[in-house]
């Protein structure tokens, strides 16, 4: 009996979902016999999704072949160690959410317990002090982790912060060379099947017709398939995260080359400022009940650090995500399958998210249901923990000055978060998970950093002479800063490893 | 201050005894009490050996047990599976080792199946093949598959070893009876005199709602021979200190970390059920996880894994093939060989491993 396998995978949409679901998937099925087409339009512009993202892609890129550095080349891209907030939790505020630990745990105590226990010393200091990638992140420097752990440069990961418009070229390269075939159209019809629903073909304006066994929905936010065709409706967090627009420009860079993305909190949003290695990436998130396009338009350029490159330009979303990410014989990656603002930088971590699960749960003709159930039962869980995550942020806040932060700080949230943040005013515990992407020092920076004080903390740490953890805690500060001091400049590492020609 | 200072713990046997001595090796003695109430109930036919999964290796770093101070008094014998009899008379063996080795980014289990090797998978196993021949050795040959060991203990020598560690306060209960309020124990009575602690830990309970209500904190005891042949008797006790450790309370007991205990001890009991019905081949109204494991096992022989997972996918294969759920087919990624290349790895993979056992055998220097 023949395998009812998958042979012809079509990708809609290039951009970057388009060309990284194409590049990861030639890369681990090219070999197996599936022939992959990607249609997209040149007249069609992308969004360009992710300046910055999270350490996971260092292992995507690495996974398809991807030469570091001449990635880092030809996206002018910058290393990431955090990300600061600035005047989240109250007006003045900042700390960063750094890719690595705080301190030392000790006694099987996490470290932020000796911490909080000492914070009425003044000698204590804030607990970013603690943190190596946060003090490499102030001194502006930078140098790839140590793999030896005994050292304190073991401690950390890093992102890249990247010219998101460079990187589906960059990857249409790689997915060209194993196999990818590439076709200019612009979509107009999608053939279903009349019985069982699932779409068979798609309709070029041209008159091509294309059919396949499994589509990918890489339209952007129209969901051309998944919505357009199949209408799988969308489930909304508006009331829990209502930003719906956001205005980005990019502007002259200024000032060090910074390892790090900053988001500061506005009247009714946030901003974010993304240093790449020509120019700094800029925009605001906004919430359209609170504020008018003009005025966030009027304090995203107000508040660049250099000259603007272009001119302002307006996004509008829904935040939320499909009801079936996976539905019929289509999978929806990318902005087609939802939306979380790029607070935390996930939008390129649930791309690549979604790419690794298909990969894992590729089906065959005969098990699409079970693989699909499964797909949307572990996606469905990824995007509510980012949520969570993201709720997070604008609800442990104390400001009071407009009446979105208003909103914000007194809104019901989901149970699942109140119950975390219950726990961690407690005595400082993070409630444990084994999936989902923010782990313990991702909740502890963010409860910390946004005045989230535990009312206490671990009755064990008093065992210890509260001499002996002021020594301790002395000890940790010195190790950490001057193990940021010995690094180099963030920008003498990318001007010896790799430079971009946009840069020279 | 509000710290616990007198910790009992309520039970008898290795489950009272471990308690007893984890919570001396990461407590000082001279800041907290910890008396153990030896209770006369049974914990169940005792079958003089006690199983020990590999996690226990951490379990004894904790307790300052050494390998060899193990073996010297409990005469710890090397175990590469559990092997579990069911109600039925059937012997399931839970490998502590991987299925082949994995490939190109894909199970071994896949590439198995594509390759239509007549070779059953079990053969593929070095644990299960070294358990069999009755050999041991520390670890895999470079290019084998890995494994991991656990311990099958004397069960006397293990108590005495944990007293040992322990090494503190015991009073035999002729009689006991805990007095139960709504803030959990108010007091016991042993043998006639009232007593008290700022936290009891009950390891006498096999049945309960919520393991942790304030001061009383139930632990299951080991009352049921699957858990014994597994090697839950002692897990579950390790798993429960892990837990009151990260939680570690004082005498307030706040609400919300007795929650995140029980919730956590919740979806351990899960895959502890759900492992066991599979080995009594009883999954009628099991739990949804399991019915999910089933379905995608029977898919394409993948294992789902949940949050807290206790048994390693090896485990789940063995448990689903043993009550005859089979894959009907593979993950699409062993097709990045071709299957006579397939066919053929797998052939050398087979040879390697029989031939590692007989040299093994042969030598006479891996024998248990």
């Amino acid at each position: 009996m023949e395998e009812p396998k998958i042979n012809d995978i079509i990708i809609v949409g290039g951009g970057t979902a388009g060309w990284m679901t194409a590049a990861g998937l030639s890369s681990m099925l090219g070999k197996t016999g599936l022939k992959i087409t990607l249609i997209e339009s040149e007249a069609i512009g992308i969004v360009g999704v992710g300046e910055a993202t999270l350490p996971h892609i260092k292992f995507f890129n690495e996974s398809i072949g991807i030469n570091e550095a001449e990635f880092m080349a030809a996206t002018a891209a910058t290393f990431k160690l955090g990300i600061e907030f600035v005047n989240w939790g109250r007006i003045g505020d900042s700390y960063i959410h750094p890719f690595g630990e705080f301190g030392l745990a000790n006694a099987g105590i996490g470290f932020h317990h000796y911490w909080r226990s000492m914070i009425d010393d003044e000698a204590t200091g804030a607990l970013d002090e603690y943190s190596l990638p946060i003090m490499a992140s102030r001194m502006a420097k930078f140098k790839p982790p140590s793999e030896d752990i005994r050292s304190v440069h073991s401690t950390y990961r890093y992102a890249y912060q990247f010219d998101a418009t460079k990187y589906a070229p960059f990857l249409r390269q790689h997915g060209e060379v194993r196999g990818v075939k590439r076709i200019e159209g612009k979509l107009t019809q999608v053939h279903l099947h009349p019985e069982n629903g699932d779409i068979v073909a798609v309709e070029l304006e041209n008159g091509t017709v294309i059919k396949g066994d499994l589509f990918i929905d890489c339209t952007g936010f129209r969901g051309l398939l998944t919505q357009g065709a199949l209408e799988t409706g969308y489930d909304e967090w508006s009331n829990y995260l209502p930003c719906d627009r956001a205005v980005a420009a990019p502007c002259t860079s200024h000032g060090p080359l910074l390892p790090y993305t900053r988001a500061t909190a506005d009247k009714a949003g946030w901003r974010w400022r993304i240093p790449l290695q020509h120019r700094t990436g800029n925009g605001h998130v906004y919430s359209s009940q609170f504020i008018s396009d003009d005025d966030a338009q009027k304090s995203l350029i107000d508040n660049l650090d250099g000259e603007p490159l272009s001119e302002p330009h307006f996004l509008r979303f829904t935040t939320g995500k499909r009801k079936k990410l996976w539905n019929h014989n289509c999978i929806s990656i990318g902005l087609s399958g939802g939306f979380l603002e790029p607070l935390e930088s996930t939008s390129i971590y649930l791309i690549q998210e979604g790419i690794t699960k298909l990969l894992e749960y590729f089906p065959n003709k005969d098990t699409l249901a079970t693989d699909r159930d499964e797909y949307n039962l572990l996606m469905d869980l990824e995007f509510e923990r980012v949520r969570d995550f993201l709720i997070l942020h604008y609800h442990a806040t104390q400001r009071d000055d407009s009446d979105f932060w208003n909103y914000m700080r007194t809104m019901k949230i989901p149970d699942s978060l109140s119950e975390k943040m219950e726990l961690f005013r407690a005595r400082g515990r993070v409630a444990s998970y084994d999936r989902g992407l923010f782990l313990q020092p991702s909740w502890i920076a963010v409860y910390l950093g946004q005045g989230i004080i535990p009312s206490k903390w671990d009755d064990r740490v008093a065992l210890l002479p509260e001499k002996d953890v002021k020594h301790h805690l002395a000890g940790l500060k010195q190790l950490m800063r001057q193990s940021a001091d010995i690094m180099p400049s963030h920008a003498d590492y990318i001007a010896q490893y790799c430079l971009s020609e946009a840069r020279i | 201050m509000n710290q616990l200072r007198r910790i009992m713990v309520i039970g008898n046997s290795i489950e009272a005894w471990l308690s007893a001595a984890y919570l001396r090796a990461r407590l000082p003695r001279n800041d907290y009490q910890i008396i153990v109430i030896e209770t006369a109930e049974n914990s169940m036919a005792s079958s003089h050996t006690i199983f020990a999964r590999p996690s226990s290796k951490n379990l004894h770093h904790i307790l300052d047990i050494s390998e060899a101070n193990l073996s010297r008094v409990t005469h710890a014998k090397p175990a590469l599976c559990a092997t579990i009899t069911n109600s039925k008379g059937a012997i399931i063996e839970l490998p502590f080792g991987q299925y082949g080795v994995d490939r190109e980014g894909t199970e071994f289990q896949h590439i198995w199946k594509f390759s239509g090797s007549q070779q059953p998978l079990a053969e593929f196993n070095l644990a299960l093949m070294m358990h069999k021949a009755g050999l041991f050795i520390n670890n895999a040959p470079k290019g084998a598959p890995t494994y991991d060991y656990g311990y099958i203990l004397d069960e006397q020598g293990y108590e005495n070893i944990l007293k040992s560690k322990a090494s503190t306060q015991h009073i035999i209960a002729n009689s006991l009876k805990l007095n139960c309020g709504n803030k959990g124990i108010e007091e016991i009575n042993c043998n006639g005199e009232s007593l008290s602690a700022d936290l009891y830990i009950d390891v006498r309970s096999n049945d309960f709602d919520m393991a942790w209500n304030h001061n009383h904190l139930k632990i299951m005891g080991g009352f049921d021979m699957l858990d014994h042949q597994s090697g839950m008797r002692l897990y579950r006790i390790q798993m429960a200190m892990e837990r009151l450790f990260k939680l570690w309370p004082d005498r307030e007991f706040a609400a919300i970390e007795i929650a995140e205990y029980n919730r956590l001890e919740k979806a351990q009991s899960v895959h502890i059920n759900d492992m066991n019905r599979l080995l009594q081949h009883n999954i009628q109204g099991c739990s949804d996880a399991l019915k999910r494991k089933i379905r995608l096992f029977e898919s394409r022989g993948r294992i789902a894994i949940e949050d807290f997972e206790i048994y390693s996918k090896a485990e789940w294969i063995a448990a689903l093939k043993a009550i005859g759920i089979s894959a009907q087919n593979y993950d699409r990624l062993a097709h990045r060989i071709s299957a006579e290349a397939a066919l053929q790895w797998i052939d050398q993979l087979h040879t390697a491993i029989a031939n590692l056992v007989q040299q093994l055998s042969n030598k006479n220097t891996g024998k248990q």
